[in-house]
């Protein structure tokens, strides 16, 4: 698959991003911060996984409602008493609403992974984590190669043993035959495997690591977007611009406190980055389609 | 300048007694091609693993390999990994890593090589190979002659001197073999890269050899220009002979003084020759030897020199052939019921998928042998399992032997009726000796003389007791066919029975099959020359259906380019000469 927009950034920027992201939402606890972090995250998963994103967001509703309302379940504090049950057990509204918000946060950290899965390929961590250990990487990538390579001789193997009826009625001792069948075959497969990479010069000496990956004027650009907003996030949180109590009283930061409006278009920014990447790249191309 | 040079080499591989080398003395010059052929066992492999110190087997040695003027051996792991290049046989275990960037990197890597280095040869390897378009895609979406372009280019990334190729087209397709052997020339013109090469398929490589290296039993029995080793041998009448390209055995057969056909696996005589030996110490000189060799021996080589030799052979211009064609029959009128019928089947592996098979249908009759042609991933596969009820096609009729596939209860189908021999043998192994192999498929008391006379009839009785990882590609066919035959089928499927086999091979299987009675076989090959020489009957599979369908001689002599290099050599003169045999009979005939 060719990788489009947001994706094409050096993986560590990517990385980043995303560690920030995560990072961010989980520890901003505020109703107006996790709403907008919730949205982005399904904004930015349809945008990136295209139209079959709906299956995914639908199923986190109930589980979206089934957080929200648990939460005033086992935790009774609060002033506002909607109603009480079980012999006087409170169910008060302060405590939905911080339920709510903390589904909401959960939610959208579930999501942000999902967007994080889509663009972080195998190789791409890889390129990141490679550095730290060669020889694990490396063995990443044969590994990566033999689990589609393996799972096809298995497949091989049982319908060449179907076609002269050897799958007998055991399914046990038949999937055994499969197994050893198998474990002979890779290590006969592996032995070639090892000349080749002995024939290639591995094992000669110090092994220098190359990548398809490199940094480019626009992985430097957004890494300091990325950068300067999360120093301006920060600054907004210890300036207490992001905070929020609800138990048991509600005391919300808002419009009043300037902190707040700045902490949030920041955070607005921050999360709509890989949209705006992708969309502007989008518009351009169909301008440019248009210009032929 | 001399690159290898190969001094008294012979070679014991533990626990045997007969040496896998005698005596070798070979010097290969800097730009050479060089073609090693002889049968399967013959030592070739084993030569060739002695100049990668890697892969050298262990074993009893003696005798010296030089690479420069330096023992192999004492070449230091970087030198040797540099500067020669190894390519195996099958294409898809060479691979180590997951893309196809990383697999080109992968020896630069090694080598230990600066990021911009390495980028800057990555990219000219991949536009020298055309690699581009797949430079991203994971290797496990390649098809087998991409893999084995990835191959070679992650070796010619670290720039060779030399390049030892072991049978490299063995598991690939015609057309991705002769784009494989057309790249190993350019590289050979181009860039002076010398090339050692083993090859079954002599057809691809012999015109651009400069030298042929023939070995039997270990030795090397001769060696050459491609046109006076062929005289070699077949004035020795070889084995080997049989394995020389189309128009090379033509000529022979024709000119041959012997008034004998050109029979595989007739009684050879020993090669002990002094012209051989002496042959052995030649040396690759200029051009001009070439064009001496032209003159004196005017064998063509090649299908465009074939063509020239017969129609000066036969002066037919003006003049009438007595003969031009030789009779043939028709289709057999369809009577009884077929042993296969299939009407329209359609086929997708995925909901979304594109249809592999559109609309298929088929017709065996009972006791034919029938082939199927046709390139790859055209959907022949496919149809072949889609026959045995290993894929469901969505819709479509199956009949076998007359009965609605469905009607037959599960295992019922595969036990005396049908039974499919799968491209690759070694995905019927799961035991630890080719006798448990057969053994598993047998029962009762009668077990041990089943597995005895099946093994006979298959001619691997020596071999019982091997592990069925330990021998030969093709003796692991036979194994793989005899395993398949102890379900007593009456209907054989066959997915590319002949891939990677040379002709001794082919032979043999072929009489194997010829001693079962009564058997209908369905096959499905890109091996046109078997195909013509063997089978009754020939369809041409395109696009997930069948085109055509004729006896195998009006099959070949209709098409003008998927057809056998006999038939494409003689079409000028011949209407319908499809194999050596019928061109070498019609030209005896008009001389």
């Amino acid at each position: 698959m060719r990788q489009k927009g947001f994706a094409t950034y050096n993986p560590i920027v990517c990385f980043v991003y995303f560690a920030g992201t995560i990072v961010i939402s989980m520890l901003t606890v505020h109703p107006a911060a996790a709403f907008i972090s919730l949205v982005m995250a399904a904004v930015c998963y349809i945008n990136v996984h295209g139209r079959t994103a709906f299956k995914l967001i639908g199923a986190m509703l109930p589980i979206f409602a089934l957080l929200a309302l648990a939460n005033p379940v086992f935790n009774t504090r609060g002033k506002t008493v909607l109603f009480t049950y079980m012999g006087g057990r409170a169910f008060t509204l302060e405590a939905l609403y911080y339920g709510i918000v903390l589904a909401a946060m959960f939610i959208s950290v579930i999501i942000w992974f999902f967007v994080y899965h889509e663009i972080m390929t195998a190789d791409k961590l890889l390129y990141i984590f490679g550095g730290l250990a060669p020889a694990l990487g490396l063995a990443l990538s044969m590994i990566l190669r033999l689990v589609p390579h393996y799972g096809n001789h298995m497949k091989s193997i049982s319908a060449a043993r179907k076609a002269i009826s050897c799958d007998g009625e055991n399914k046990t001792a038949e999937t055994a035959n499969i197994m050893l069948a198998m474990l002979s075959w890779s290590l006969e497969e592996g032995i070639i495997t090892s000349d080749s990479m002995k024939c290639r010069g591995y094992g000669c000496g110090k092994r220098s690591r190359f990548s398809v990956y490199s940094f480019k004027a626009k992985d430097v650009l957004l890494i300091l977007w990325i950068a300067a907003l999360i120093v301006c996030i920060i600054m907004c949180k210890a300036k207490k611009g992001l905070e929020a109590v609800f138990l048991p009283n509600i005391n919300i930061s808002g419009e009043e406190n300037r902190y707040f409006v700045m902490g949030l278009m920041a955070m607005i920014l921050y999360f709509a980055t890989p949209i705006v990447i992708n969309v502007t790249e989008a518009v351009k191309w169909s301008f440019l389609k248009s210009g032929i | 300048m001399e690159l290898f040079e190969i001094r008294n080499l012979s070679f014991c591989y533990p626990v045997r007694e007969r040496e896998a080398l005698t005596d070798i003395n070979l010097t290969i010059e800097q730009g050479e091609y060089i073609t090693i052929c002889g049968k399967s066992g013959s030592g070739k492999t084993t030569l060739l693993r002695h100049l990668k110190p890697p892969v050298t087997p262990k074993g009893k040695k003696s005798g010296q390999v030089l690479f420069e003027g330096t023992p192999v051996e004492a070449l230091d792991l970087k030198t040797q990994a540099a500067h020669i290049g190894y390519v195996m046989q099958n294409p898809d275990n060479q691979i180590v890593t997951d893309k196809v960037w990383h697999e080109l990197a992968f020896g630069l890597e090694s080598l230990g090589y600066d990021t911009r280095t390495i980028r800057l040869k990555v990219a000219e390897m991949a536009s020298y190979f055309g690699i581009q378009d797949w430079f991203y895609k994971n290797v496990n979406e390649l098809s087998g002659g991409q893999k084995q372009l990835l191959n070679l280019a992650s070796i010619m990334a670290m720039q060779p001197k030399v390049l030892i190729c072991d049978e490299p087209t063995s598991q690939l397709d015609p057309i991705a073999a002769s784009d494989f052997l057309q790249t190993i020339k350019k590289i050979n013109l181009e860039l002076g890269t010398t090339i050692i090469m083993t090859e079954h398929r002599l057809e691809g490589v012999l015109h651009a050899s400069d030298r042929v290296v023939v070995m039997e039993a270990g030795k090397i029995i001769a060696c050459g220009a491609p046109r006076l080793v062929g005289d070699m041998l077949k004035k020795e009448n070889s084995d080997m002979a049989a394995a020389l390209p189309a128009p090379m055995r033509i000529y022979y057969g024709v000119e041959s003084s012997l008034e004998s056909p050109l029979i595989v696996g007739e009684e050879k005589s020993s090669f002990g020759s002094s012209l051989a030996v002496g042959e052995g110490k030649r040396r690759f000189e200029s051009p001009k030897t070439v064009e001496e060799e032209k003159s004196s021996f005017e064998c063509p080589l090649t299908v465009r020199e074939g063509r020239s030799w017969l129609e000066r052979k036969l002066k037919c211009e003006g003049k009438a052939l007595k003969k031009d064609r030789l009779d043939e029959p028709d289709l057999p009128e369809e009577t009884g019921k077929p042993a296969i019928y299939a009407k329209e089947l359609w086929y997708r592996y995925s909901k979304e998928g594109a249809d592999v098979l559109k609309g298929a249908s088929i017709s065996v009759p009972k006791g034919s042998f029938y082939a199927i042609v046709g390139g790859n991933g055209t959907g022949k596969s496919t149809f072949l399992r889609a026959i045995c009820g290993i894929l469901k096609p969505y819709s479509g009729k199956i009949k076998i032997e007359g009965t609605p596939l469905d009607k037959y209860k599960k295992g019922e189908l595969f036990q005396g009726h049908l039974a499919m021999l799968p491209q690759n043998p070694q995905s019927l192994f799961v035991k630890k000796t080719v006798r448990e192999e057969l053994l598993e498929m047998v029962h009762g008391s009668e077990a041990e003389q089943d597995v005895d006379a099946i093994a006979e009839k298959c001619l691997i009785s020596h071999l019982l007791d091997k592990h069925p990882f330990d021998i030969s590609g093709g003796e692991q066919q036979r194994t793989a066919l005899a395993k398949v035959l102890l379900t007593k089928p009456s209907i054989l499927l066959m997915d590319e029975p002949t891939k990677g086999m040379d002709n001794h091979f082919k032979q043999s299987l072929v009489s194997i099959l010829r001693k079962l009675e009564n058997l209908t076989i369905l096959m499905v090959s890109h091996d046109i020359e078997f195909c013509a020489k063997y089978a009754d009957i020939v369809s041409m599979f395109f696009d997930g259906g069948i085109i055509t369908t004729n006896t195998a001689r009006k099959f070949f002599s209709g098409n003008s380019f998927y057809t056998t290099s006999a038939n494409r050599m003689s079409r000028h003169i011949f209407v319908n000469a499809v194999t050596e045999e019928d061109v070498i009979t019609l030209c005896r005939e008009n001389l």
